[in-house]
């Protein structure tokens, strides 16, 4: 049976591709997920019978289902960002980093590209110049913020403002840096409105666009995330 | 009122950030449905904010590894998906209150029929027997057979002939039903 290809009664390449597509596609919401199981399960950090009673759940439920194909592509690039860490001790990196291309130069060449990919995102969201809530859902955004997207703000007054959520007890706010050396966490505010210290910003040079996010806090311990916003710093 | 937060000083250019971002985002554009594509960006700035955080709250968080960041960044994206999918719901309730048309994204005709033609295989699937459901789910998932196999705990040729069977019975279930893969 094994060497038989795919006949008329089964499938063929091509239409389990369409099926694999569809089930991508689906946006149906299923049931919440245990993301550490199913990690573990794909990971084979679980016994057999235990991996197949996640894959039951994989078969009944999207959700599961895309976690699983997440935890899948997840699981690969991380093997693989894992694998020369494992090959060579610390000094040997040192030794071999001329032919190594993940060493520390490679890295921070990296790291550059990264702050000219999020500059590019943040270019082209505001070349869009369009109401972002309406973008990402119209409704959906709950949290909204009272600080023109485009506005530098002072390294000595950086206020963030924001309404929505009106049911809020307090609030969070992550500051964080396009190239996210910078990440600055602030609890349990109470007004709408957070001062970022100017120490928190001293690093960073004139014109660096800073990525800020809003947390609120409801009475039922439930947490509403709003978006990222984008203000430059004077 | 907490703070928390670290110098930009501390943090080198090793963290491999980059390449954590670029996987998350590849791994988000390979899983996400296409109704959810105005979200990538949220999302990802999401999970790495988690990782971030997480390593400027641990002080020796240059130890920890690549797999484990990955494994943060993925939990953290499995919440926020939660999150994403959830908000939807409550915007289409208001939306059943006011008669204001909401932005859709993605094609909704194409969704409409992915979704029936997903559950129309969720449903033939709990039609097989278990072990060619099991074998077929993650042949569906995009694993090999060696794959399946090993992720099962059995052999190859097993899993094979399984694969093969119920590919068979889900293409007569899904006909019965009016849908001809």
């Amino acid at each position: 049976m094994s060497d038989q290809g795919p006949q008329d009664d089964s499938i063929d390449g091509a239409g389990v591709e369409r099926l694999r597509t569809a089930l991508r596609d689906d946006d149906a919401e299923g049931t919440p997920v245990d993301a550490d199981l199913v990690w573990r399960a794909v990971m084979k950090e679980l016994p057999p019978e235990a991996r197949r009673e996640v894959i039951e759940r994989v078969a009944a439920d999207p959700a599961w289902a895309r976690a699983w194909r997440l935890a899948q592509a997840m699981s690969q690039a991380a093997s693989q960002a894992q694998a020369p860490a494992k090959v060579l001790p610390l000094v040997a990196r040192r030794e071999q980093r001329p032919r190594f291309w993940q060493g520390r130069q490679a890295w921070g060449a990296m790291a550059a590209m990264l702050v000219v990919l999020v500059g590019a995102v943040v270019v082209v969201r505001q070349q869009q110049q369009v109401d972002p809530d309406r973008i990402r859902g119209g409704t959906a955004e709950a949290i909204t913020s009272e600080v023109p997207e485009a506005t530098a703000l002072p390294r000595d007054r950086f206020v963030l403002r924001w309404s929505g959520v009106p049911e809020a007890t307090h609030w969070s706010v992550q500051v964080s840096s396009e190239d996210l050396k910078l990440f600055h966490r602030v609890e349990r505010l109470e007004q709408r409105e957070y001062t970022v210290p100017a120490a928190v910003l001293a690093e960073l040079p004139a014109g660096a666009r800073i990525l800020w996010q809003v947390e609120a806090r409801l009475p039922d311990g439930s947490v509403r995330r709003g978006s990222t916003f984008v203000n430059p710093l004077q | 009122m907490e703070l928390r937060h670290g110098p930009a000083a501390e943090a080198s250019p090793d963290a491999g950030l980059e390449t954590l971002r670029r996987d998350l985002g590849r791994a988000l554009a390979s899983v996400c449905p296409p109704s959810l594509a105005d979200r990538r960006e949220d999302l990802l700035q999401v999970a790495m904010m988690r990782v971030v955080e997480l390593r400027k709250r641990d002080p020796g968080h240059a130890e920890l590894s690549p797999a484990y960041l990955y494994r943060v960044a993925y939990t953290a994206l499995v919440d926020e998906l939660r999150r994403v999918g959830a908000r939807k719901e409550v915007a289409l309730d208001e939306v059943e209150q006011a008669p204001v048309q909401p932005v859709a994204p993605g094609d909704p005709e194409r969704s409409a029929g992915a979704a029936q033609i997903a559950r129309a295989v969720r449903d033939c699937l709990q039609g097989l027997v278990q072990d060619r459901r099991l074998a077929v789910t993650l042949h569906l998932q995009g694993h090999t057979i060696p794959e399946a196999a090993e992720l099962l705990g059995w052999e190859s040729k097993r899993t094979e002939n399984l694969i093969y069977r119920g590919l068979s019975a889900l293409r007569a279930c899904l006909t019965t039903k009016g849908i001809t893969p």
